[in-house]
């Protein structure tokens, strides 16, 4: 089973977070990207994202990004439903809740080689099933029985999140990209 | 009379106004997105410099060294630029590479595979 490392000093890790953070969003590729940050703490903050479809369809979702091993190891990920409040027709949302199987909120980008997101990945050292969006450039790839070669490491001093948005991005960008995993806004 | 300037000088941002020179002007302004820290790096280039020097210019830059899994791709279609490091940039543009000298650079990524 694969060991889960120790959480980074939270001090430590907020402070190179909103560095990087404020590196990032200020950066010409976040606004070529269209990519929107907004802080939830000094740990977490959700990024906006903007996916295409092959017939030019524009999709957007959330991707929370978390602090807790940073930057040792990637950030956290996953995408996550936004809040709303409740309608005649649907349930309120407190906060930003990790998107489900058949979810609105969780891209469907089947067959890329160096990328892909599990709504229920089972190899979690808790035994619990969750989401995993699977590359290198998340803490969720290390925790999970992945062997990344030397040159797909994340490697503190040569990446930022800045990684692992480009990686979302670009499998967003990608032909493979097929729109929402589903319908389902629960 | 011009002072010809040979040497890769890195820019701001502000100092980019197109991919086009003045006249006479033989410098070329290269732009690479390191995707992996989220920086992006100007190059100013003369034309008679190679894309390999652009390419040392850009390691320097990012104090990094060339690792195997490195891609710099030219943004739009996404054509390797390592394998034109002999040319000129001059002659890069002139075989119709990448005629806008935005590039990509990206470590190796693991996924399911790994």
């Amino acid at each position: 089973m694969t060991v889960v490392p120790a959480p980074a000093d939270p001090e430590i890790a907020a402070a190179v977070f909103a560095d990087h953070v404020a590196r990032v969003s200020a950066s010409p590729q976040a606004r070529e990207r269209g990519w929107a940050f907004t802080w939830l703490d000094a740990m977490h903050l959700v990024v906006t994202v903007t996916g295409t479809r092959p017939d030019g369809q524009r999709d957007g979702y959330h991707l929370k990004l978390g602090a807790e091993y940073y930057d040792r190891y990637p950030p956290t990920t996953a995408f996550v439903c936004p809040p709303r409040p409740a309608t005649a027709n649907a349930p309120g949302r407190d906060g930003w809740t990790e998107a489900p199987a058949g979810s609105r909120w969780l891209p469907n980008v089947p067959e890329l080689p160096w990328f892909a997101i599990h709504s229920g990945y089972g190899n979690f050292a808790d035994g619990v099933a969750r989401q995993l969006v699977c590359c290198s450039m998340t803490f969720e790839y290390y925790i999970t029985g992945h062997g990344p070669t030397a040159g797909q490491q994340w490697r503190q001093g040569r990446h930022t999140l800045a990684a692992t948005l480009n990686r979302v991005q670009d499998a967003l960008n990608s032909p493979n990209y097929q729109g929402p995993a589903g319908a389902d806004d629960p | 009379m011009s002072e010809q300037t040979t040497a890769i000088e890195v820019i701001g941002e502000d100092e980019v106004a197109g991919g086009a020179p003045e006249p006479g002007d033989h410098r070329r302004v290269v732009t690479i997105d390191n995707k992996d820290s989220g920086d992006t790096l100007r190059l100013r280039v003369p034309d008679s410099e190679t894309v390999g020097a652009v390419i040392d210019t850009m390691y320097s830059e990012f104090r990094l060294t060339r690792e195997t899994d490195d891609r710099l791709t030219c943004q739009h279609g996404g054509t390797d630029v390592y394998q034109y490091s002999a040319l000129t940039i001059a002659d890069y543009l002139r075989a119709g590479h990448c005629p806008d000298l935005r590039w990509d650079f990206v470590g190796g990524t693991g996924g399911a595979g790994a």
